[in-house]
């Protein structure tokens, strides 16, 4: 449709569009040329010498009426008007994005406002005033008669602007933290700049060259366009030429105004670095050793499908990305998310093909630098995108805490390890690595784990069979809920999060705590953390012990704290024996030793 | 995402709602409750008539200028119709760079950003018994006296409607083009579609929406018009409006908002009827 060459049918076309240009403009430009008609000149043709003779005529006050203040009337009313439309077209328009009761009602009077004849608004504010008894002023009454015109042009403006705004950056600067306020002032605003500007110069031209609604309400005082039309019924000279080439001068000059600002708005619309938006986060945060100079970026990229790596290649071809700095995609494709959705892989290798042709390696080199997590879903809100996370040398070290970045590889797994104890020690031990990878020394600065954890296919399972092992579960679609449990767990039990509750009536929960305890007292890192949450726990159990007392009124023979540590102590021995052999303790013992504590 | 609490969309509407309350709700009330008011020559009196409604109803002169507004209203209409469709038609799929697109609808909308009072009189050198027009057409000897239908008649009048709204027109059915899928229009010439079925069948009912809302404009301006139509008619035609105001200068409050009422509803009534084609609020 849109290619080859150019048929009669355009030139016939680009015909008609000249007239019709020609036809807009032609009298314009004939008073413009008329307009400097000499001083005894007429009204037409021919013109009698040239002469600026009638642009002197119409700042003498007597001979056209009062010029230069209605003019300047006009000025005010139309800045004025353009303000107010553009705030509360924008507020409005935000606030129709989402539906409210009434919503239909004030469209519906935007539209009426468009459509009930000017005159009649004119006519109706007008006799409000006098039934009222008050006196129409052009600062007043005209104000909202002319708000009456440029709001509902406003509304429907930033309804266009609204529904073609792609609401994926409000989505994104939300992800980061950014709070609604600063989403509007640093998002919204600026991307909107330049339609935000058409809308107050559109406002301003209405208001300027409006007619029929300042006639009844303009009171005393004529705006512009009331004086015009009076003079035309008794100026018979070429002043009335000389007046239309001054107000269409004016036009012109806020057109261009807005074409400069507009052009200009879209450029500056978009920073390079917007402020950073505040980290949604406590106290204490994300602090790394002041040793480290490294600098975390995460870029949010679209894609159009699961092999769309032109934005990311883009942005290494441009320099924004510096591919060597990668050290992790994750991403949502456009597939299902269910076993054979392949789209994941499919995505994962466009992007390990990319990266290897960027860092020239071999793609199977690529597994080792960039850990890539695709997962498919993205029904509902979420659009398809890349996360892409870049770990650059900084200059100097941060000021503060801030966003760190750490990756962490178990090793592979085998079929029957999925969802089991196996995968949940792993997991913990790649967390912790991961934290050591991005200098982060407290489990409470980890805000965010991200996993890709494996499934179980058919034929894992029949090759597990072949070996003699047995599965966790034999369906695949359940395989993928016990793995992302088991990294879960893996993640909890690397940040000390782990349910003790849910130990005490699984006895596997016993094991890998016990294991965990094994774990912690040889790696002097882990130990030094879980060190740290134990003495939390401690004080906790302790305060809960002083108050379950003190509530049943009831006095320990030894300090609180002591009387937690001797329950603790019996609990975790008790525990250990039942591991061994169950049912071998007597039931209820914790309780009697409780009661032994207390008189 | 978290959802907006209702409070702060009420504050973000309330101005925009608190402007058409006060400047369009209330003066419109007004205008019907002053409607049923009796009046002499110096003031209007509070009553319960409708002495106005009977009068202006049962004037020959009332039916007359209502069927010559219409009449104004449906040839404009069908006008612009013709020209403003082919002037976005062009734009939205002859003209290939976004640049060029920007550009041409710029120029074709800069002259609606100046006033139309000027506009009007920017014709009359061009259209007067011895404006460009005649002095032209005598030169060329393709009449002998000049035309004195071109200034201060009904033509004038239409083509002044023609040459300030017209734009009207374009935008919204420019707009609606412009959202046009264009794998359509290669659907359908895959589909063995001529150019002119493709405009047809594709096109044309895919621009109703903006067909519609210009339409709407067109005839709610035209008949709610009277400056156009005295300054362009030199006083000889006439229209509801114009009468309005006329009955205004006289004094005559309650009169004119009868026939203000009266206006309205007929307004309303049209638009009513064009808005069942289109649900404007989706087509944004």
């Amino acid at each position: 449709m849109m290619h080859g060459r150019r048929g009669p049918g355009f030139w016939l076309l680009a015909g008609f569009f000249g007239l019709f240009v020609l036809f807009l403009y032609g009298p314009t430009i004939t008073i413009l040329v008329l307009s400097f008609q000499g001083p005894t000149g007429g009204l037409t043709f021919p013109m009698q010498g040239v002469s600026v003779h009638w642009f002197g005529n119409l700042f003498e006050k007597q001979m056209v009426g009062d010029f230069s203040g209605s003019f300047e009337r006009s000025m005010a009313l139309g800045v004025a008007a353009m303000l107010v439309t553009v705030i509360a077209s924008f507020s409005a328009g935000l606030a129709f994005r989402t539906r409210f009761r009434g919503s239909a009602l004030i469209f519906y009077l935007a539209i009426a406002s468009l459509i009930v004849p000017s005159v009649l608004v004119s006519l109706g504010i007008g006799l409000l005033f006098r039934v009222l008894g008050w006196d129409p002023a052009w600062y007043t009454s005209a104000f909202g008669a002319h708000l009456t015109w440029t709001l509902p042009f406003g509304l429907l403006i930033m309804f266009a602007v609204f529904n073609r705004f792609d609401r994926r950056y409000e989505e994104a600067a939300r992800d980061l933290g950014a709070t609604s306020w600063q989403t509007i002032r640093f998002v919204v605003i600026p991307i909107l700049l330049p339609s935000l500007i058409g809308v107050g110069l559109f406002g301003f031209t209405l208001s300027y060259d409006e007619f029929a609604r300042s006639l009844y309400t303009s009171g005393t005082f004529n705006t512009l366009p009331l004086e015009i039309y009076g003079m035309t019924t008794n100026v018979t000279t070429p002043v009335l030429y000389a007046l239309g080439t001054v107000t269409t001068a004016v036009s012109f000059a806020v057109i261009a105004l807005a074409l400069v600002s507009f052009t200009w708005g879209a450029h500056a619309a978009l920073p390079a670095s917007p402020p950073a938006p505040r980290q949604r986060r406590r106290q204490g945060g994300m602090s790394a050793p002041l040793s480290v100079r490294r600098r975390a970026r995460v870029l949010r990229l679209p894609t159009a499908s699961p092999q769309d790596t032109v934005p990311l290649a883009n942005a290494i071809d441009c320099g924004e990305i510096d591919p060597a700095t990668i050290i992790a995609i994750v991403g949502k494709t456009e597939g299902n998310g269910c076993v054979n959705d392949f789209t994941r892989g499919y995505a994962t290798l466009s992007l390990k093909l990319l990266l290897a042709e960027s860092l020239k390696c071999a793609p199977s080199k690529i597994d080792k630098r960039v850990a890539i997590v695709m997962s498919g879903g993205t029904e509902g809100g979420l659009s398809p995108h890349l996360l892409v996370f870049c770990r650059e040398p900084a200059t100097t070290p941060a000021a503060g805490p801030r966003l760190a970045i750490g990756v962490g590889l178990t090793r592979a797994f085998v079929a029957e390890e999925i969802g089991r104890a196996a995968q949940i020690e792993e997991t913990a031990s790649a967390v912790t690595t991961a934290m050591k990878d991005a200098g982060i020394v407290s489990p409470a600065d980890v805000h965010f784990v991200q996993i890709k954890c494996p499934l179980l296919t058919k034929e894992r399972i029949k090759e597990a069979a072949r070996r003699g092992a047995t599965v966790a579960t034999e369906d695949t679609y359940h395989s993928m809920a016990l793995s992302r449990g088991a990294s879960a767990l893996g993640v909890a039990v690397a940040l000390g999060e782990v349910l003790t509750a849910a130990m005490k009536t699984n006895d596997r929960w016993q094991l890998l705590f016990a294991e965990f305890w094994l774990h912690a007292m040889r790696d002097p890192q882990v130990r030094e953390q879980w060190v740290t949450h134990r003495r939390q726990y401690h004080e906790q159990l302790a305060a809960l012990v002083d108050e379950i007392l003190r509530g049943s009124s009831m006095s320990s023979k030894l300090p609180a704290r002591s009387s937690m540590f001797v329950l603790l102590a019996a609990s975790n021995g008790l525990a250990i024996e039942e591991l061994a052999d169950p049912g071998s303790t007597p039931p209820d013992l914790l309780g009697q030793v409780f009661a032994l504590l207390t008189k | 995402m978290k959802r907006v609490s209702a409070w702060v969309t009420y504050l973000q509407v309330a101005p925009l709602a608190l402007v058409f309350l006060l400047f369009l709700v209330v003066p419109i009330l007004t205008i019907v409750v002053v409607s049923f008011f009796d009046y002499n020559t110096t003031q209007i009196i509070p009553d319960f008539l409708i002495q106005n409604y009977e009068e202006l109803l049962l004037s020959p002169v009332t039916w007359r200028t209502y069927a010559q507004t219409i009449e104004f209203a449906v040839i404009t209409w069908v006008l612009t119709l013709l020209i403003g469709f082919t002037v976005a038609y062009f734009l939205a799929f002859h003209v290939r760079s976004a640049t060029w697109q920007t550009v041409l609808f710029l120029v074709c909308t800069i002259p609606f950003w100046t006033s139309n009072v000027i506009r009007m009189i920017s014709w009359i050198p061009f259209l007067g018994r011895n404006g460009l027009a005649n002095t032209t057409l005598l030169q060329l000897g393709l009449i002998r006296e000049p035309l004195e239908f071109l200034l201060f008649s009904d033509f004038a009048v239409v083509l002044a409607y023609v040459h300030l709204y017209t734009l009207f027109m374009v935008v919204p059915i420019f707009n609606s083009m412009m959202r046009i899928d264009r794998s359509l229009l290669e659907a359908a010439r895959d589909a063995g579609a001529t150019g002119w079925q493709a405009l047809r069948f594709v096109i044309v009912p895919l621009c109703k929406p903006g067909i519609a809302i210009g339409s709407i404009f067109i005839v709610t301006i035209v008949m709610g018009d009277f400056v156009t139509v005295r300054m362009m008619s030199g006083g000889q035609s006439a229209s509801v409006s114009l009468m309005m105001v006329n009955a205004m200068s006289l004094l005559q409050y309650p009169a004119a908002a009868a026939n203000a009422v009266v206006l309205l509803l007929l307004v309303l009534f049209t638009v009513a009827a064009m808005m069942r084609m289109v649900d404007i609020r989706k087509e944004l």
